[in-house]
């Protein structure tokens, strides 16, 4: 593929000149900007509008979080062997009378045998000493590029976009285990419900829906088209942090809870869904709770009914889902997720690769 | 930790910091500028950033004939001019159902049985489960009165299995004794452990990371010592004169006023030595050795360490202001400093010989609060071997504005002459972190809801700090002290606020 990106990525420049040129961009810059950067951002993506489709995602980022980014588009398949570069740089005045704080965008087109050299592209370029998170939009490769991986800070992936979930997954827990010790797997799908999982552990801070939690005995998830697998990372957090097992032998799946009772799931898709995860209802028999997101806000109302008129009810934030947001709430947060995998091992039956 | 957060397995890992109970927070002197300004916005964000506890009410007590509905109004408009984000209505809308005003004058003691029919009402109704956060943000001369009929009513007694805490505003009294009447009273109905003493500096996003700065890094603390630091400058300076508190700074002054709480106790987290842990007690305990290992001033001392001084008439931003004494509401012949240079000395292992300058002031050029670092000169050797024009390294840690840290460090020019310019490294929270930093009062308030007092005086810290400004008003009051000093509104201070630090072959560092 060696036609111009639809969206400019900013300034041409040969491979070996970067730097050279990006000196330069700042040499002549008005004194009014800033360069900033907390971290190297590489984005590898091998879908022919990456370009197009992450500057702008960049440039929303760079307004809160500033990086240095380097981004990656890639046509293995290609037949012709080619390396093309960009620079450009996304700046913001985050207040009036300061400066406006500049992030520098490398961005790479690689072709044919040319995307092998990822790693070389890559470390020839980073911000030194800034951590290195790489986040591998779209489907991983079986072979893990080992020279890579183990530099890697953070490996960013996004689940919602795997058609082979299991697979994948197996994947990506043998990358992580590549890593150097700070290395951490971030799933954008798990970031994705934060908020959500927040506002459901809430509703169990209230005692007369905590003293039931060890009795849950169904939860329904309601989710919009092509998230089930969000839906069930959800449930798979769920069941791990109350210790469920799932029982899959007796032809409908549900989960064995500590105390032997069981706990039925149903997982369901909406088509006029308001988010990626509409509502999370649980029932205890005598009570139900319930997380959903306002139609108009941007908000979860949680909510628990009990028996002699026992009501609560509370806002809590539920995010943005926009992807730009969803990033930065990853980027901001820094965690090491320990809860992820666990999830992912309490509903690993569950994943099906399509 | 609280109690939600260590029982619910779903909260695990999910945040790293505790979870508030569940609790009514119960502003006496609710109507004031405090509660609009700072308070109300500081929950409402809280309620916006999902950091509340599930259940929370807002009991406003005051004397003012108002109602819940009309004092709900009033700070509905309040939040949407002071909040640090834009008010969203339908969350407001719930936030405020659960604000409740109580009218009552502070010395009625029918007003607080009533208030503790109000507060188990509304247990029983939102499940707030008997936890009170009491917050004094009254006139500090209705905090007695206050205290005494918390407790002769039972308030301050937390139930079983619940609690009952105290924040109180500074001023922490006036001086030694007023502040020893006021922790005895606060001691007679809150036990130290729920009395949480607001000093919102140390709420400030900077504030806290002196800290890690100093111990979560390698290379400062090694050079944070007598022998690579040649003396260290704290300055909180304001355009700002006295506006419209000329009744509250006359019998205050620049000393009381900054130095007591502000500016001491960020002279303890630049000082102290590490803490054995974080918790509340661990770090208060090494603050007050800091207070402990402070060389008293006193009598003559005072005359040679410290200068006093009144802004005199001026210009700021090139805009004419008049002298302190002719504000409205300062006496014509006032004697209250409006500036306040002092040096100090900690008298430990690690700062022996090292002068602490601090210089608090009104109506000076710029508004900032910083801790400057001035780190020794290189030996006069190689490049310092014919001048000793080489500017030292100077670590800068910026409380307020543009909160960051900066070095200074010297370069060669480029070109074939050997010529050194300082050059600066500079590190700006809001260049770095694009994230809206929060208020204070909001990670204050969410800290004394989860227990947390690690932010806040502690008794014997407020009364260390008094004995230690006690000991320069005697002198000042004593006429031990020379005359107070003037210095032109727009101007960097006194001339004799310079020639304390020359004395030390130190000049003040141009902000």
């Amino acid at each position: 593929m060696n036609s111009a990106p639809a969206i400019s990525p900013g300034l041409p420049v040969e491979v070996g000149e970067i730097d050279r040129q990006l000196g330069r961009l700042w040499e002549q810059s008005d004194a009014g900007k800033v360069r900033a950067s907390l971290v190297n951002l590489v984005i590898y993506s091998e879908a022919p509008d990456a370009i197009a489709a992450n500057t702008p995602l960049l440039s929303e980022i760079a307004s809160d979080h500033a990086f240095r980014a380097l981004l990656v588009q890639a046509d293995p398949k290609a037949n012709q062997s080619g390396v093309h570069a960009w620079i450009t740089a996304h700046c913001h005045l985050r207040e009036a009378g300061k400066k406006e704080i500049c992030s520098e965008q490398i961005t790479f087109q690689l072709d044919g045998p040319a995307a092998g050299r990822l790693p070389s592209i890559v470390f020839s370029h980073l911000d030194s000493d800034l951590p290195l998170y790489l986040w591998w939009q779209g489907e991983l490769h079986a072979e893990p590029e080992l020279q890579l991986w183990r530099w890697v800070d953070r490996l960013i992936v996004d689940s919602a976009d795997w058609s082979r979930p299991a697979t994948q997954f197996r994947i990506l827990r043998e990358i992580t285990t590549l890593g150097h010790r700070r290395s951490g797997a971030c799933d954008l799908n798990w970031t994705r419900i934060f908020n959500l999982r927040y506002a459901v552990a809430q509703v169990f801070d209230l005692p007369a829906a905590r003293e039931r939690l060890g009795k849950i005995g169904h939860v329904v998830i309601s989710h919009a088209p092509g998230r089930s697998l969000t839906a069930l990372e959800l449930l798979g957090w769920i069941a791990s942090r109350l210790g469920w097992k799932l029982d899959t032998g007796g032809g409908q799946a549900v989960f064995r809870r500590p105390d032997h009772g069981i706990a039925h799931f149903e997982i369901q898709e909406h088509e006029h869904s308001v988010s990626c995860i509409d509502s999370v209802k649980f029932s205890f028999g005598d009570a139900a709770a319930e997380v959903r997101r306002e139609r108009t806000g941007d908000f979860y109302l949680l909510e628990f009914n009990a028996p002699g008129g026992e009501t609560f009810s509370q806002l809590l934030p539920a995010g943005r889902e926009k992807m730009s947001d969803v990033l930065l709430s990853e980027l901001s947060r820094g965690s090491r997720h320990p809860l992820f995998w666990p999830a992912i091992d309490a509903i690993e039956p569950l994943l099906a690769d399509a | 930790m609280s109690d939600s957060y260590s029982g619910n397995p779903l909260r695990t890992g999910l945040i790293n910091r505790p979870v508030p109970d569940p609790c009514v927070v119960v502003i006496f002197g609710a109507t004031g500028d405090l509660t609009r300004r700072k308070l109300i916005p500081a929950l409402y964000n809280l309620a916006a950033d999902g950091n509340l506890p599930p259940s929370l009410a807002v009991v406003c007590f005051a004397r003012r004939e108002k109602t819940s509905e009309s004092f709900r109004e009033e700070l509905g408009e309040a939040a949407r001019r002071y909040s640090r984000r834009p008010v969203n209505d339908e969350l407001w809308s719930r936030f405020a159902a659960n604000i409740f005003y109580h009218r009552s004058s502070f010395d009625q003691t029918e007003g607080y049985a009533s208030l503790g029919r109000e507060l188990d009402a509304i247990d029983e109704r939102l499940g707030t489960r008997g936890n009170r956060l009491f917050y004094l943000a009254s006139s500090p001369t209705e905090f007695d009165i206050i205290l005494e009929n918390l407790h002769t009513s039972g308030l301050s007694h937390a139930k079983p299995g619940a609690w009952s805490r105290l924040i109180v505003e500074k001023p922490f009294g006036t001086d030694l004794p007023s502040a020893n009447r006021l922790n005895d009273a606060v001691a007679s109905a809150f036990p130290e452990r729920d009395t949480f003493r607001i000093d919102h500096y140390l709420g400030k996003e900077t504030a806290q990371n002196i800290m890690v700065l100093r111990f979560a890094n390698t290379v400062f603390e090694a050079l944070w010592n007598r022998r690579y630091v040649d003396n260290v400058q704290i300055t909180a300076s304001e355009p700002l004169g006295v506006e419209s508190r000329a009744g509250y700074y006359e019998n205050s002054g620049a000393l009381r006023d900054m130095v007591q709480n502000h500016l001491l106790q960020l002279l303890c987290l630049t000082a102290m030595e590490p803490p054995i842990d974080l918790g509340a007690d661990a770090v208060r305990n090494e603050k007050v050795k800091v207070m402990q290992a402070l060389r008293p001033l006193t009598g003559k001392a005072v005359a040679e360490n410290v200068v006093r001084a009144q802004y005199t008439d001026g210009f700021i931003d090139g805009k004419e202001v008049p002298a302190y004494r002719n504000e409205p509401g300062v006496s014509p012949e006032s004697m209250t400093e409006t500036y306040v240079a002092l040096r100090l000395h900690i008298d430990n292992w690690r700062w022996a010989g090292v002068p602490f300058f601090m210089r608090v002031g009104k109506r000076l050029p710029k508004s900032g609060t910083e801790i400057a670092i001035q780190f020794r000169g290189t030996p006069p050797v190689l490049f310092n071997r014919e001048s000793k024009l080489q500017d030292p390294n100077v670590l800068v840690i910026r409380i307020q504005p543009d909160e960051g840290i900066s070095f200074r460090m010297a370069a060669k020019m480029p070109g074939a002459v050997l010529q050194l310019e300082p050059v600066k490294m500079d590190f700006h929270y809001g260049t770095s972190f694009g994230k809206a930093t929060p208020e204070a009062y909001e990670r204050l308030l969410l800290d004394a809801m989860s227990g947390d007092a690690t932010l806040f005086a502690r008794r014997d810290e407020v009364e260390q700090a008094w004995t230690f400004i006690d000991g320069i008003r005697e002198a000042w009051d004593d006429g031990a002290a020379p005359r107070l000093d003037f210095y032109p509104a727009g101007s960097w201070g006194p001339r004799e606020a310079d020639e304390l630090l020359a004395q030390d072959g130190a000049v003040w560092r141009r902000m």
